[in-house]
């Protein structure tokens, strides 16, 4: 199914109008986690005032949304 | 290189377009002097991992391996934005290298001007966030092609070696800073001396060898 990572913090919202075709929500969730690494960058492992109560909401075709992620939780790249 | 030396290649001008692959055994034994449009230089492993190293626009030469006397090229080639090039047999090029002691200094300055973009490419990849790696990037292209090029998310996040799902909002971060102006299929940028700022480093370093050792690209 095609899901759709969708950007929230106070003063923002980005709307993902791509999406992507993943297998469930895991593998959404897992998405959502690499892509949050790619973007505070893979080597610092930690958080970033750009994306301060950054999340992404992950949604489906309708938007509604499936899952949250805030990017605070993730901080250090999985062993 | 001079245009008289080129044209004693006796080069044809042809069109690629865009994805088009320009090494492989369909291409084999020629090299391309872009005229216009950008190619991208790619490392791959057994397609299992891939990422850009470099690119080459009108500055610049496919076949970076015959210029250090190499047959063997390892890395694949693939039109990042669609240009004309001067197509010329590898086997002339490289009986032009070998006796023409001045094209050969001017092709190894940019043999080397574009090493030095490699290594600011691993810098980046390294080091950098994703939005200043998409800044560096797209003032890359920009510096060969004009402002406005086209593109997709999808061909940025190959290149980058990222997920389309961090393209997609990075673009969006950059559009709404108004850096760039993006549309379906295309980038403009609006903003150069602030999408420089935004890249945190990352562009510039490399920029100042080409100026340096080919003259200024923009």
């Amino acid at each position: 199914m095609r899901y759709f990572f969708n950007y929230r913090d106070a003063a923002r919202y980005f709307v993902d109008s791509e999406g992507t075709e993943l297998g469930d929500i895991g593998a959404a969730t897992d998405e959502a986690r690499q892509s949050v690494r790619e973007l505070l960058g893979i080597e610092r492992g930690e958080s970033d005032p750009a994306f301060a109560g950054g999340t992404y909401e992950i949604c489906d075709e309708a938007g509604t949304v499936l899952a949250k992620l805030a990017f605070d939780q993730v901080v250090l790249p999985a062993a | 290189m001079g245009a008289e030396a080129l044209d004693a290649l006796q080069p044809d001008i042809v069109s690629i377009a865009m994805r088009e692959r320009i090494d492989g055994p369909e291409h084999e034994g020629i090299v391309y002097f872009i005229e216009d449009g950008v190619a991208s230089v790619v490392a791959d492993v057994d397609n299992k991992m891939a990422i850009e190293m470099g690119i080459i626009g009108y500055e610049g030469v496919t076949g970076i391996n015959l210029l250090y006397d190499d047959p063997v090229d390892v890395f694949r080639t693939v039109m990042q934005v669609e240009g004309r090039a001067a197509a010329v047999k590898a086997g002339k090029w490289q009986d032009l290298l070998r006796r023409d002691d001045q094209t050969r200094a001017i092709a190894m300055k940019f043999a080397r001007a574009f090493s030095i973009q490699v290594a600011s490419t691993a810098l980046a990849n390294g080091r950098a966030k994703l939005d200043e790696r998409l800044a560096r990037w797209l003032l890359m292209v920009g510096d060969r092609t004009g402002s406005t090029f086209p593109i997709t998310h999808e061909f940025i996040s190959m290149m980058l070696g990222v997920r389309r799902t961090g393209v997609t909002l990075a673009v969006q971060l950059l559009e709404g800073k108004a850096l760039i102006r993006a549309s379906r299929g295309s980038i403009t940028i609006v903003n150069r001396p602030g999408l420089i700022q935004m890249s945190n480093g990352a562009y510039g370093f490399a920029e100042a060898h080409y100026e340096r050792l080919l003259g200024a690209l923009t």
